[in-house]
């Protein structure tokens, strides 16, 4: 944090999230692997390694409005959804994919946190 | 054409053999309706179990319903009783009232008191401005003439606000004053706001009276083509005792007021003393008028009562110490306890129709998704003739009505350890906002709900329905699987509710050899606990079949059933905290928050009580020593190995989603044995919080021993006893492998003894454990 990141917040709170946010980020994409991606595919759920709980943890707890869903269609395939984190405001759909299952359609959400992480 | 959907509620939740049920519905782009009276046999389509499973049961009023269009009526505000127009002031007049808002910058105008028709621009009110300033208004049905404050109004303090008006000079006067104290307000003293401000007007425009416009508190009269009239321009924060005089007060008299003082009994018109009608048992929902003509007020949409009001001093925390300074009166825009839609039809219970769970099944269009609704209700027997009673938690149904943690709870994914699974139907109701929230729920302006009624569609209390944060059923569907379970093995069973608890006490329950109950019987009146108490202690037998039970106090209004209230506080596992002093109950006047601290703990009826939560995978059950107790082992006959609850349509297996844990220090009866515990959960799998006195690290499943379900057994006196599962999984295992699991095994040994007249099974080696171990 330097003077330049200096806006006027109303809760100035927010800049230490950000701080805070940004060390644990920059530790996330020193252990983020394909390997730890390939742990999440195969059990995304129960105990994991420390870095993907780690990592899982970040996922979960980011602000409300960068945070996804699954939307079960009436036909029964999955997509996925990014929440408002506004009142009365519904998800929005993210890409275009369907997916056959809800463990596929988990993973997806889990790639899309991946994505907002590295940027890529 | 317009998005077809459906949605309705019934007037009651339990009706009996013979007697009459109606129900209001509200639809969307059809004006027919195909209903169909149908018993639910099982909720859940998981693959595990027997899938969605209902009977259509023949009823003269199956077939085509009309169906219109219905309206609700969102917001809560005072409605006054004034037939005579006594308030259609013509003279000068002052209105004045202490406030607390929540969201002074709504972006929309909130009114405070007044005669005021927004739709034609009539009448007059103090209210707040779009951007948050204090202002009054005439209007001649032309044109509209307004004074407001200088300074914006700063949420969450005291002010005391006031306007007078006097037609033959024009002159409006705006009187703002901070009064926050020590205790009262957000902000203490060391702020250096300013918060008063005096306006002086002339106004070029009179305010007209229109006979039909109503004097309303937070809230105005509005107009809608389709709707007719309606109150709009709701309120948001508290209000303590408004009032109109029919002459201009000066300075010097609004500065008593401020303090509390009355004005001059002449002057005044109408003052609702906010304060007035509280007992050691409540308040109810009529706000009293002082004046001379007594044109009290009536809450619609349960106004929130027994809060702190503008003088709370900090050091009387209840009304019933100290009801002058809770004079504090909680609206919020969002806010609904009954849709009061018109009746679409009613139907006669027939006389022979068992016992059991229904619904109203209603279809338009495709009849899938948002184009079918069930309006579910119970049906008690008009006589007791089973042994076994299942007790329906229709308390905590309410408590958990149209709840939208998926999409507004922050805690809920890391809580839930999993991204929500959301359909239509959620998001539907999410956007739309227009049948109310949950006790999970926050009002818009942050507040948490502490009433929720079932006159109005509650769209989780229905078959097929999985709770989205964590994709499992919950409550009303789960409990299905326990009926569908009883309904397999052929016992003869009655059905009631919480509701017919609470009313009726022992004397509901007094008929039955046994008492199971539903997964999550987490909302607990002191009656229904009294009465459950009772029964056990008079010989009868309890099934305590799930985890997080008997756990937060509520009331119910004694004219009002359908609308529960809980006040969330201290400890526990709570989606919101009630503000300090406002921790009783206005419905009852009792103190809420967890029954275990109000000294009765659920181990002390059940043996156990909330430990620990998970949301992603369960566990089985291991046998105890005391499974092979001589006493107990009846329990577990048949069971191969140690094993029990190794399926199950929750995360697999029978031991998850909340547990319940043995615990001497908390009243667990002393010679409870533990049959069976959970144990290996996951650390998504976390301690509750009424356990902490310090927090520290690993307060999880795979390093705390406590974190687990216990299945407990004790007898009780008169050949009473208890029999409890530990855990909310165990009601959806029992239809795992076409209802054939070991689960299912041990409660099928425990529901045959305990049906049975006569002494328990083991009960004979009793004499000789006069030691109890
Ligand atoms: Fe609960």
């Amino acid at each position: 944090m330097s003077e330049a990141d200096t806006t006027s917040v109303a809760d100035a709170d927010l800049h230490v999230r950000a701080n805070f946010d940004k060390i644990t980020r920059s530790y996330l994409l020193s252990v983020l692997s394909d390997a730890l991606i390939e742990e999440h595919r195969r059990k995304p759920e129960g105990h994991h390694s420390e870095p993907l709980t780690r990592l899982l943890n970040w996922c979960q707890t980011r602000p409300l409005h960068e945070q996804y869903a699954v939307l079960q269609e009436a036909g029964g395939c999955y997509r996925v959804v990014r929440l408002s984190g506004k009142p009365r405001v519904p998800p929005a759909r993210v890409g275009s994919e369907s997916y056959a299952s809800l463990r596929e359609a988990r993973h997806a959400v889990f790639l899309n946190h991946i994505k907002d992480l590295t940027g890529k | 054409m317009a998005q077809q959907k459906i949605f309705g509620y019934a007037n009651r939740i339990s009706v009996k053999q013979g007697e009459e049920i109606t129900f209001h519905v509200n639809c969307d782009g059809a004006s027919e309706a195909q209903a169909q009276l149908v018993r639910l046999i099982h909720g859940d389509a998981h693959e595990a179990g027997p899938g969605f499973q209902e009977e259509e049961v023949a009823h003269p009023l199956n077939g085509a319903w009309q169906v219109k269009k219905q309206f609700t009526q969102l917001g809560s505000f005072l409605q006054v009783e004034d037939s005579d127009n006594r308030l259609a002031v013509e003279g000068p007049f002052t209105l004045f009232c202490h406030i607390w808002p929540t969201i002074p910058k709504k972006g929309a105008r909130q009114t405070l008191l007044g005669r005021w028709d927004t739709r034609n621009n009539t009448g007059f009110a103090l209210g707040i401005n779009p951007e948050g300033y204090l202002e009054f208004w005439v209007g001649d049905g032309k044109e509209v003439d307004y004074v407001t404050a200088e300074l914006p109004l700063v949420a969450r303090m005291w002010y005391f606000v006031g306007a007078s008006f006097d037609p033959a000079t024009g002159k409006a006067t705006l009187y703002q004053e901070g009064v926050a104290n020590r205790y009262n307000s957000l902000l203490g003293k060391v702020v250096p706001h300013d918060y008063a401000s005096h306006v002086r007007q002339t106004f070029r425009f009179r305010h007209k009276n229109v006979a039909s416009v109503p004097f309303l508190i937070a809230g105005a009269r509005d107009h809608h083509l389709l709707r007719g009239d309606f109150v709009n321009d709701l309120y948001a924060g508290k209000i303590d005792r408004p009032a109109i005089c029919d002459r201009v007060l000066d300075r010097t008299e609004l500065d008593a007021c401020k303090t509390g003082a009355k004005p001059k009994a002449a002057a005044i018109l109408a003052y609702w003393d906010t304060t007035a009608g509280y007992s050691d048992r409540g308040v109810g929902q009529t706000v009293f008028d002082a004046g001379p003509h007594g044109l009290h007020a009536e809450g619609v949409n349960h106004p929130v009562r027994a809060m702190t009001g503008f003088n709370w001093n900090g050091r009387d925390d209840c009304f019933r110490l100290a009801p002058d300074q809770y004079g504090g009166i909680e609206f919020h825009p969002d806010a609904v306890t009954d849709c009061r839609w018109d009746e679409t039809a009613r139907i006669t219970i027939p006389s022979d129709l068992q016992s059991g769970i229904y619904a109203m099944r209603l279809r338009i269009g495709p009849g899938t998704g948002i184009t079918e609704e069930y309006i579910v209700f119970i049906v008690r027997p008009a006589k007791p003739s089973a042994k076994l009673c299942y007790l329906i938690p229709t308390a905590s149904y309410l408590a958990y009505g149209n709840e939208s943690l998926s999409f507004d709870a922050h805690i809920i994914q890391p809580m839930t350890g999993q991204p929500p699974v959301v359909t239509e139907l959620d998001i539907e109701t999410y956007e739309h906002r227009e049948y109310g929230l949950s006790t999970y729920d926050h009002f818009e302006d942050g507040a948490g709900v502490c009433f929720s009624s079932y006159l109005r569609p509650v769209i989780n209390m229905r078959p097929k329905y999985r709770m989205s944060s964590m994709n499992i059923t919950w409550q009303f569907p789960a409990d299905l699987s326990i009926s569908a379970w009883i309904r397999h093995q052929g016992y003869d069973c009655d059905f009631i509710t919480d509701e017919d608890l609470d009313r009726e006490g022992l004397d509901a329950i007094r008929p039955y050899n046994c008492v199971i109950t539903g997964t999550h019987p987490e909302y607990v009146s002191e009656r229904m606990l009294d009465a459950q108490e009772d029964f056990v202690a008079g010989g009868g037998r309890l099934i305590y079949m799930g985890g997080n039970g008997y756990y937060w106090v509520v009331g119910f209004a004694r004219d009002n059933p359908a609308c529960m209230e809980v006040r969330k506080l201290d400890s526990g596992m709570r989606a919101w905290a009630a503000k300090p002093g406002e921790h009783y109950l206005q419905t009852t006047g009792e103190k809420s928050g967890l029954w275990r601290n109000r000294g009765r703990a659920p181990q002390k009826l059940t043996g156990v009580g909330f430990i620990g939560e998970g949301f992603e995978t369960a566990s089985p059950y291991r046998k105890m020593p005391d499974a092979w107790h001589r006493t107990a082992s009846w329990i577990t006959e048949g069971i191969e190995g140690e094993i029990i609850g190794d399926q199950g349509l929750a995360y697999g297996a029978a031991g998850g989603i909340e547990l319940d844990r043995y615990d001497l220090s908390l009243g667990t009866p002393p010679h409870t044995k533990i049959i069976a515990a959970t144990g290996g959960h996951s650390d998504n799998y976390v301690l509750v919080t009424e356990e902490l006195l310090y927090a520290y690290a690993g307060l999880v499943g795979s390093l705390d021993y406590r974190i687990r379900g216990d299945m407990t057994y004790f007898t009780a006196p008169n050949d009473g006893a208890v029999f409890c599962t530990g855990s909310i999984g165990y009601g959806q295992a029992l239809p795992a492998n076409g209802f054939d699991n070991s689960a299912a095994k041990v409660l099928a040994n425990v529901v045959e003894a305990f049906v049975k007249d006569g002494p328990l099974p083991g009960t004979r080696w009793t004499l000789e454990e006069k030691q109890w171990r």
